[in-house]
């Protein structure tokens, strides 16, 4: 029996409570992008490998739950919505840019579960594909920012970071691919040591060393462009630093300054996000919640042009910090609750359709006794109750709950 | 309120990291106390500092269930976390090696079998030198591993080397060197920079 209740780890049931939590927070922020004309779409959970090959690393192609198809083609569950939406935006007209947020759960293969993260997550995000440049990204941060604060949070910070800043500096190095990957590992963890001595062994000339290991301390406030700037310039790391300089002021502008901090050394998914990359953070909650930027590489890898810029919220994350906070939703019960003692059936069904047609929840109890009727009543939380005897319909009243054991 | 919990390894790097926090004038004195107490917190009451078995803290930091630590290289190199690595914290020095018997009789027959602590590590350093090896997973006394038998050799990290010696086994192949690092978890580093960052810059200084 133990096994049929067990469950694969990574998976997890969603209990009356947290599934309505998790649907009002879905609903909340669906409605926020609603607003701004983003239209709802819906992916296979199912894929061919060979839409994710070219464009994930190693280790997430390897982190793909994988299936084979009966004529042997390998298919895969869904490890990424953005990658399908490129995918979808094949068959849209995207002469105008095209609003796109989804509501959906997304797979990792995790081999051990000594880790963060869970084997299927929910994701709700969005997408803006097609040509819509600085002011695109400003629309997509501002989504962001108003996801946090619709939620209700308010210790939270989005980082901003823009990878073109590195690629500009190492394309003057002369490194191999596999060196640049490593260092992108060192400054993703910013291990100054390892970097050091990494650089050393390269025989890098002394300004691209200094360059380097100032890569790991240019994060924080407004002061770091100032810093950024000196090292800039390269003509592809300078275009970098203007764009975070120019979004940066944009949502000061806005009146976000407080949300935003900057980090030139952010460099996770390097080879799916071209350029601009943002993350959303809250205090006290040590995983990241929100990951995002722009990805203009992926609908030409389908063949097909189309920028695109975007992120994704982790929904269970997010749900562990509003519990955490105590700002969950919690889900209402019902107004009346009843229950039948030789009823007219007729009389049942108009009576209590009258109230739901009001709007209120009404719930019938398979008892026969008032007492069963209000100890529920009282352990629910409801504060009318009524019994349905042959025609007759008896009120109790609030007083007479509360007085209940 | 403590705004920044720390999370201290137990054992011998302990004392060293103390050592380091009382040169940065954060209050320790309960820190140095008996206790049995596992959350003690200094008198300002800034920080909150918890003591875990060594190879828990970069667990605690991945998670941010405390904000920043102390770990060895070896616990790093081996359990790989989404964490960030800030300050090589000198102290806690050793090396990781392969070990075994002085005149390591060349296994004729199947793959070389390694004993140790140190699964990722070993797996990836013979792969790199393209060497097929059977792991042999041990939670301790790995030097045990050639004596009776075991594995003909074994990945561990050496301090003096006065245990291989004392067991007749030496050195035969260095991997790389080690010291204890002051590591934070991502986003409090972020979240919480106008605290952490002074702290990890006054540390860097001081040790």
């Amino acid at each position: 029996m133990v096994r049929k209740l067990k469950i694969p780890y990574g998976f997890q049931d969603y209990l009356p409570n947290e599934c309505y939590a998790k649907r009002q927070l879905e609903n909340m922020l669906s409605e926020i992008y609603v607003g701004y004309g983003y239209k709802e779409v819906e992916t296979p959970t199912v894929e061919y490998y060979d839409v994710f090959h070219d464009v994930c690393d190693n280790d997430k192609l390897k982190k793909m739950f994988k299936l084979t198809d009966n004529d042997g083609s390998l298919l895969v569950l869904r490890p990424d919505i953005t990658l399908q939406i490129c995918r979808l935006a094949s068959k849209l007209d995207l002469t105008y840019p095209q609003r796109l947020y989804y509501v959906e759960n997304c797979f990792e293969y995790l081999d051990n579960n000594d880790t963060a993260r869970t084997r299927e997550f929910a994701q709700i995000g969005v997408e803006l594909i097609g040509d819509s440049g600085l002011d695109g990204e400003i629309e997509i941060v501002t989504l962001a920012i108003k996801s946090f604060l619709r939620a209700g949070l308010t210790d939270f910070k989005i980082e901003l970071g823009n990878n073109n800043f590195f690629k500009g500096i190492v394309s003057e190095c002369g490194l191999s691919e596999r060196e640049i990957s490593y260092l992108t590992s060192l400054i993703e963890r910013k291990d100054s040591l390892a970097l050091e001595s990494f650089l050393q062994s390269t025989n890098a000339s002394s300004d691209f060393y200094d360059k380097l290991l100032l890569l790991p301390t240019l994060f924080g406030g407004s002061e770091v462009f100032e810093k950024a700037e000196k090292i800039s310039e390269n003509k592809l790391t300078y275009s970098a630093y203007e764009n975070l300089k120019k979004l940066y002021n944009a949502l000061k502008e806005i009146g976000y300054e407080k949300y935003i901090c900057i980090d030139f050394g952010m460099l996770h998914g390097y080879d799916y996000y071209s350029g601009f990359v943002f993350k959303g953070y809250s205090k006290n909650f040590g995983l990241c919640i929100l990951d995002g930027g722009r990805y203009d590489g992926l609908c030409p890898s389908f063949g097909f042009q189309g920028k695109a810029v975007g992120f994704a919220i982790g929904v269970q994350r997010l749900l562990s910090v509003l519990n955490e906070k105590e700002l969950m939703h919690t889900a209402p019960y019902c107004d009346y609750a009843y229950y039948c003692e030789n009823a007219d059936i007729a009389k049942e069904i108009s009576f209590v359709e009258q109230l739901r047609k009001n709007g209120k929840k009404v719930i019938k109890l398979f008892c026969n006794d008032t007492e069963t009727l209000l100890g529920f009543c009282k352990r629910n939380n409801i504060s009318q109750a009524f019994v349905i005897r042959g025609d007759n319909i008896t009120k109790f009243e609030k007083e007479s709950i509360l007085c209940q054991k | 309120m403590s705004e920044i919990t720390f999370a201290l390894p137990k054992g011998r790097l302990s004392e060293k990291a103390i050592d380091i926090l009382e040169r940065c004038d954060i209050d320790c004195s309960s820190l140095k106390s008996e206790t049995r107490q596992l959350v003690l917190k200094d008198k300002k009451e800034m920080y909150k500092f918890i003591f875990v078995k060594p190879s828990d803290v970069p667990t605690y930091i991945e998670r941010g269930a405390a904000d920043i630590g102390v770990a060895g290289k070896d616990t790093l190199l081996e359990q790989n976390r989404d964490i960030y690595e800030l300050v090589d914290l000198k102290f806690g020095k050793c090396r990781m090696c392969v070990a075994g018997f002085d005149k390591n009789k060349k296994n004729l027959y199947g793959n070389l079998k390694v004993a140790t602590k140190y699964e990722r590590v070993a797996r990836e350093y013979y792969e790199l030198k393209g060497i097929n090896v059977d792991i042999i997973r041990l939670n301790g006394s790995v030097e045990l591993g050639p004596i009776v038998g075991l594995s003909d050799v074994i990945v561990d990290i050496v301090e003096s080397g006065n245990t291989l010696k004392a067991n007749g086994l030496t050195v035969l192949e260095d991997i790389c060197s080690l010291t204890a690092r002051l590591i934070a978890n991502k986003v409090s580093l972020k979240t919480k920079s106008e605290l952490i960052l002074p702290l990890v810059k006054k540390i860097s200084e001081v040790v």
